[in-house]
């Protein structure tokens, strides 16, 4: 066994900032582990890449990789990378963030950019719970489950992400873990090369503030929680993926044909309507 | 639209001053009274190669608007009290990573829903505090659909030169009323300072002499980082005591250095007066024709008129009232203005003439009250 | 019939019948930035072949770091690359031997 100074990926990393400010045992430097390989495999430009994310801990991955990166207001990534992709369309934009920024504050956000078909990629990192803050209650915390503020146990039932997504029209719409770092590779590779909208949702462990307080104390708890409880249903009706039963369901639920972006649409229009001069 | 003299309204007059000074993006939400702006720029922006969304909120078009500066596209929104309300987190992140862009509100009767389509001038407070925290920023209002144009012309290129948001603060009635514009041939364009460093030495928020970075747009290879969070120069976040304190001074500096050539007002008959009025916006109108029957009368009337609300022209207008015995604030809301006045003028007596909205000032009603002071 | 036999784990893989065929196995060097790691196990736990453990000794932020098991021709690297993909922190790597 070595000792080594570098990583492989580090081209693609602001190394200046690691290690990183996640938890040990948290999953989302695994995420982007298959993230940067993907751009890897399929050697991509990264000064023709950009990266826009929210608040909370996945919200952190925009400050730790080596592309222009937009770490934005508190649900409004989706919105900025709207912006951002319409005034440069040929950037390939990626939208990295929590459950909470992407769905609670931001889910209307989600809703519009899905229904217009905007060229984006969005990766979600569902970790139950509003983890940088200490452990709240979000949209896809589990019935029952205790957080800082659900005491008691969770009142409320979880969004069923893959379900919601196909239902606001995304072109692409799948669900792996942290533990599927094989998987996530093929999958990321598969949206940065796919025009369209594009949702991924990734559950991954959150030890500290999640885990503890649910009895998975450790990061392994919730990935063995993975190994044993996944099934992988390519295809499945998104209906049925709920997380409320005995196996989590994963895998490549929606891959749709590409058709006409918003962007699309947009500079066409600007093609079609000629310099009228005065009204 | 053809240089020359048109008859536009001023918030049609505003959309083609945008669209003259190179404004290229346009989202927004509609909302009365500014949804003529919208409606103008979705059908004038793909004509000139520009992009009009829609988005589903104000939220998101303040968001939008961020992201299209930051891919290199000049960029406006337009809304009123209530969608300026919702847009102020986000104000508050162009502040912090000193993006360009230009927000126009044009106010309505407030607080709340209010007086969707009357005239209000309640947001002057708003737009200078409304966002979290200590900033500045700079906020024009024109009272005639030219100053409509000119003004969002002068709006971009001060948004570009000291990558601040601009509010253009306009009421229902200016931008309602119709009047001659004339369009001239070319405008003065100011674009955002580029990087002239080598992409490895090039540090996205250290700033130059004038306190003010070059920046540097997505896709261009700078690999900048971007971020609400206090950052240090190299826009990485440095969220401790001394970052801080340097950023958010640099930020408030930046503007309070340069308020000379930032301020600009109107001053009618200043030199010869014992009362001064100081309005802006459409009651300014109107005390322009109150002053001018006072003066019949005998009243020695002048009339400080603000191009510029914020910053605010507090040495300009400590001069004009250093011999003054009374001022007069007219202005549809409860008191805002005033309360900068009543801070600034250390001379004379201030007096406020409120309206709560729906109605602009009668030459009559600030006539009357000008015959009253003297007795 | 082909006849296999492993000469030892180290080396080629031999089979003997109408064409002689001679199979070197994969290996794997493990590579660990010390000063990166976390201490969450996922490499550990993970490896199919189970030739990690956490370390006695620990890095700069009080961390074990993994490290090789020392034990019988068992547990053997074969460069399967798991354990780099699942470390969240970039601090592990694997290299063809």
């Amino acid at each position: 066994m070595m000792q080594a100074q570098e990583h492989p990926l580090e081209k693609y990393l602001r190394v200046d900032r690691l290690p990183h400010v996640w938890c040990p045992g948290c999953g989302i430097g695994t995420v982007l582990g298959s993230y940067v390989r993907a751009i890897d495999r399929l050697g991509l430009d990264l000064d023709k890449m950009a990266m826009v994310s929210g608040i909370g801990c996945a919200g952190r991955a925009a400050g730790y990789v080596n592309m222009d990166s937009f770490h934005t207001t508190h649900g409004r990534a989706i919105p900025f990378a709207v912006g951002l992709k319409l005034a440069k369309p040929e950037l390939i934009v990626t939208v990295f963030s929590g459950d909470g920024d992407l769905f609670a504050i931001g889910g209307n956000h989600f809703i519009h950019a899905a229904r217009r078909n905007c060229d984006l990629k969005v990766i979600c990192v569902n970790n139950f719970n509003y983890g940088m803050t200490g452990g709240q209650l979000g949209p896809t915390t589990p019935l029952g489950a205790k957080t800082t503020t659900s005491p008691y146990g969770n009142l409320e039932l979880p969004l069923n992400l893959p379900y919601f997504a196909a239902s606001c029209g995304s072109s692409y719409v799948a669900r792996w873990t942290s533990l599927h770092a094989r998987n996530m590779i093929e999958c990321f590779e598969e949206i940065l090369e796919k025009k369209g909208f594009c949702f991924v949702e990734i559950l991954s462990p959150c030890p500290t503030v999640y885990g503890r307080r649910n009895e998975m104390p450790e990061g392994l708890d919730m990935m063995k929680l993975f190994k044993e409880r996944c099934e992988i249903r390519n295809f499945e009706d998104t209906s049925r993926v709920g997380l409320n039963q005995e196996k989590i369901i994963i895998g490549k639920f929606v891959d749709e044909e590409e058709k006409e972006t918003f962007e699309d649409r947009v500079y066409s229009l600007m093609e079609e309507v000629k310099w009228g001069g005065s009204r | 639209m053809n240089p020359g003299m048109h008859f536009l309204s001023g918030n049609i007059a505003c959309a083609e001053g945008a669209i003259a000074v190179g404004c290229r993006f346009f989202a927004g939400y509609p909302i009365t009274p500014s949804t003529e702006i919208a409606e103008h720029m979705a059908y004038r922006l793909p004509q000139v190669k520009g992009i009009y969304v829609q988005m589903e909120d104000e939220l998101a078009s303040m968001a939008a608007i961020i992201g299209a500066s930051w891919g290199g596209m000049k960029a406006m929104t337009a809304t009123s009290g209530p969608g300026f309300s919702l847009m102020q987190e986000n104000i508050g992140l162009a502040v912090m990573t000193e993006t360009p862009c230009v927000v126009v509100n044009v106010q309505r009767g407030a607080p709340s829903t209010g007086l969707p389509t009357l005239v209000g001038q309640g947001d002057v407070m708003q737009a200078r505090w409304g966002s979290h925290g200590s900033y500045e920023i700079i906020a024009l209002c024109p009272n005639s659909p030219q100053e409509c144009f000119d003004l969002t012309v002068r709006a971009f290129n001060l948004s570009e030169k000291y990558r601040v948001p601009v509010i253009l603060l306009m009421d229902e009635c200016v931008g309602h009323m119709y009047e001659r514009v004339f369009i001239p041939e070319e405008v003065e364009i100011v674009n955002r300072k580029k990087p002239l460093e080598d992409k490895r030495d090039y540090l996205p928020f250290l700033p130059k002499e004038d306190l003010v970075p070059e920046m540097a747009l997505a896709g261009e290879g700078f690999r900048i980082h971007v971020t609400g969070l206090t950052h240090d120069e190299r826009g990485y976040p440095a969220t401790n005591p001394e970052a801080h304190e340097k950023l958010v001074r640099r930020l408030c500096e930046k503007i309070r250095v340069n308020k000379k050539k930032i301020v600009d007002y109107e001053g009618v008959l200043l030199d010869d007066s014992d009362v001064l009025i100081v309005a802006y916006g459409a009651p300014s109108r109107t005390s322009m024709r109150a002053l001018r029957e006072a003066r019949k009368r005998g009243i020695r009337v002048g009339l400080f008129r603000l191009k510029t609300i914020w910053p605010f022209p507090e040495e300009e207008l400590r001069k004009a009232s250093s011999n003054v015995e009374h001022i007069v604030v007219p202005e549809i809301n409860y008191g805002q203005l005033v309360l900068e006045v009543e801070r600034v003028c250390k001379g004379g007596e201030v007096h406020l003439i409120p309206k709560m909205g729906g109605r602009v000032h009668s030459p009559r009603e600030i006539l009357e009250y000008l015959i009253n002071l003297n007795r | 019939m082909a006849n296999s036999k492993l000469d030892n784990q180290n080396s080629e893989v031999v089979i003997r019948g109408k064409f002689n065929v001679t199979i070197k196995p994969v290996r794997g060097r493990i590579y660990v930035i010390r000063d990166r790691c976390k201490g969450c196990g996922f490499c550990v736990t993970f490896c199919p072949k189970g030739v990690l453990e956490l370390s006695e000794d620990f890095n700069s932020k009080g961390y074990h770091y993994p490290i090789l098991k020392e034990e019988p021709p068992d547990k053997i690297c074969i460069n399967c690359g798991f354990c780099s993909l699942i470390c969240p922190e970039f601090a592990i790597f694997n290299e063809e031997d």
